[in-house]
């Protein structure tokens, strides 16, 4: 498997998807001191796939659950478009629906080393 | 050797009134007392019986006995001063051929008794099980002194035989039936589900609880198929335990059956073969109980469980951010006690909604508790003003964190710097059914001129963007130089609408 390393990553457009104000604040900071763009925070469903329709976006980091409402409408329409994206929650990988496993599952607290390894990971799978 | 027809035919006569099955018990007690009397010329006679509780002989059919008699001999104890008494401790039939000169009755009342019903003589014949168990007790009595003639007291023995196998076969019966009654009753009023089924896989019987489980009558699954009761999904499923309990195993499961006729249920089931003497299995007795609700116990503490684990790793990325954004070495702030304030509120906050279950927290109590750390001794810094209003929980975590921020703003630039300054919080609901909002006025005075930061740190952050962002209200922060006033307009959901309202 050859794989470019992750860090020659920087200034990808971020969609971010997330209903905490405060872990959507921290996540923000850290993609921004990643070098990256965000576009968001959203905390609502209809915006986000408002964003995938009228954004260009590299990479979207996906908090799975949303108010009460499951992320994977947004992850269809990303992935209907071919962009990668990150699954961050709460719940870890066991929350995850099936269909979803070969993506990046980020666990909260929130490492910077760990969120630049799954953009990494989700930029080349 | 001569026969006595007469004597045949009596006893013939006996033999056939017990044995038919139509035949009252009185009636055949009766019969058999009859013959005793004719065939030893006895004048009187009685059978006794023992008393299942007592354990005392009382008379069960007798012939020429009046009062006192009958009263002073209703009842017959082991060792009492009688000819039944003695022959029933001894096992043995016992003869008194002249009562006055019987030391059974010598200086006896029941000697008085006897003489006063014309009795001289009697002997007493037990009637004896297979087994040695004495039944019953057959009396002759006479009113002349009388010694039994061997060939009278074969003919005695004989029809004591009858009359004890007779007994014997009354008192079998008797406990089969007692038996099957307690048996139908008990499986009648378990609450588990019982069904006995055969080989061939049709219910040869089943309880009520099972007709319940299973939601079909009862008549309708008697000696039907099981297929055809449970339906055909159900069945599969069960399939692999019946045929292991067909080969003699016990088994024992638990499953969720999808039943023909009603929604699908957890049950917890015990096969046990049905085996015959001859060790073939011909079937299975099965021990049905619906356990749907220890599962649904299960499952939701499963969510709870992972809900909780939800939380607490939510909690501490909300804490890490807080760190992250209050950590930084920034000029002229105590960080680490920043820190520490910000720690306490969101900690206060989540005692608030623990006391409620998270369900939701009351507006005043949640300012009170979060302004209560700037409080002044004689409680003249806040006016706090507006409805009882429940709060959801998703806005007691973001508004909790936002009044920490507003005091803690005031306390450093604002109306909590100064002696004398305060602060008012006042709110309403308002607009139109269906667009209701929190309306609520954050307002400081009597503080030294305030003017507009050139930069807006994280406290500011938290309460304009974060309310914006969570809650979708609108904020307004006016630095008048008269006070800072915030107003908030937080559009409510449309259950916390109705909350309200109710």
């Amino acid at each position: 498997m050859t794989e470019r390393p992750a860090n020659m990553l920087c200034g990808l457009r971020v969609l971010l998807i997330e209903d905490d104000f405060m872990v959507a604040l921290l996540l923000e900071t850290m993609l921004t001191d990643l070098g990256h763009r965000v576009i968001g925070p959203f905390a609502r469903l209809e915006k986000g796939l408002e964003m995938v329709e009228q954004e260009a976006i590299d990479l979207a980091v996906l908090d799975v659950n949303i108010n009460g409402r499951e992320v994977y409408p947004i992850a269809e329409a990303l992935e209907a478009r071919g962009v990668p994206f990150i699954f961050a929650t709460g719940y870890g990988s066991v929350g995850l629906h099936p269909k979803y496993s070969r993506h990046p599952v980020l666990q909260k607290p929130y490492l910077r080393e760990h969120l630049r390894m799954a953009i990494g990971r989700a930029c080349h799978c | 050797m001569v026969v006595d027809r007469g004597v045949v035919t009596r006893l013939l006569d006996v033999g056939r009134l017990c044995a038919h099955a139509d035949s009252r018990f009185e009636d055949c007690l009766a019969g058999i007392l009859d013959a005793a009397i004719a065939l030893t010329g006895a004048d009187k006679g009685n059978i006794q019986l023992p008393d299942i509780v007592s354990g005392s002989l009382v008379i069960a059919a007798q012939r020429g006995f009046y009062e006192p008699f009958l009263n002073f001999f209703a009842s017959v104890r082991h060792g009492d001063a009688a000819t039944c008494g003695t022959a029933f401790d001894s096992g043995k039939r016992i003869v008194v051929e002249d009562v006055k000169e019987s030391e059974i009755f010598a200086g006896r009342p029941a000697l008085d008794i006897l003489i006063k019903a014309g009795v001289r003589a009697v002997y007493s014949t037990p009637l004896t099980s297979s087994a040695g168990q004495i039944l019953g007790m057959i009396s002759t009595h006479f009113e002349r002194p009388h010694r039994p003639a061997e060939s009278e007291l074969q003919l005695i023995d004989l029809l004591a035989r009858q009359a004890a196998d007779y007994l014997e076969r009354k008192r079998t019966e008797q406990a089969l039936r007692t038996l099957a009654t307690e048996l139908r009753h008990t499986i009648h009023t378990f609450a588990t589900g019982l069904t006995r089924c055969s080989r061939d896989l049709r219910y040869i019987w089943a309880n009520p609880a099972y007709a319940e489980l299973a939601g079909v009558p009862l008549e309708k699954i008697v000696g039907r198929p099981i297929i055809e009761v449970m339906g055909e999904d159900a069945f599969a499923e069960i399939r692999p335990y019946i045929d292991r309990v067909l080969t003699g195993e016990r088994v024992e499961y638990e499953a969720e059956l999808p039943w023909r006729a009603h929604s699908p249920s957890w049950i917890h089931v015990v096969y046990a073969p049905y085996e015959e003497d001859d060790g073939s299995i011909t079937g299975w007795v099965a021990s049905v109980i619906d356990i749907s609700e220890r599962k649904h116990a299960e499952r939701r503490q499963q969510l709870l469980l992972r809900e909780l684990n939800h939380r607490v790793k939510n909690t501490l990325a909300t804490v890490q951010s807080i760190a992250m954004h209050t950590l930084t070495p920034s000029p002229g702030l105590e960080s680490k006690e920043v820190f520490e304030a910000r720690l306490l509120a969101l900690s206060r906050t989540h005692d608030l909604l623990a006391g409620t279950s998270w369900e939701g927290a009351s507006l005043r109590e949640m300012l009170q508790q979060e302004l209560a750390p700037f409080q002044v001794a004689d409680g003249t810094r806040f006016t706090i003003e507006g409805p009882d209003f429940e709060i959801w929980p998703k806005a007691v975590l973001a508004l909790g964190m936002a009044f920490h921020e507003l005091a803690t703003n005031a306390a450093k630039h604002g109306a909590l710097s100064t002696i004398g300054g305060n602060v008012s919080v006042m709110w309403d609901i308002w607009g139109p059914l269906g667009q209701r909002a929190l309306r609520l006025e954050w307002r400081e005075s009597g503080a030294p001129p305030v003017k507009k930061p050139e930069r807006r740190g994280f406290g500011l952050g938290v309460i304009e963007r974060g309310l914006s962002f969570e809650l979708d209200a609108c904020i307004e922060l006016d630095f008048a130089p008269t006070g800072f006033v915030c107003n908030f307009k937080i559009p409510l959901l449309r259950n916390e609408e109705r909350g309200h309202l109710d």
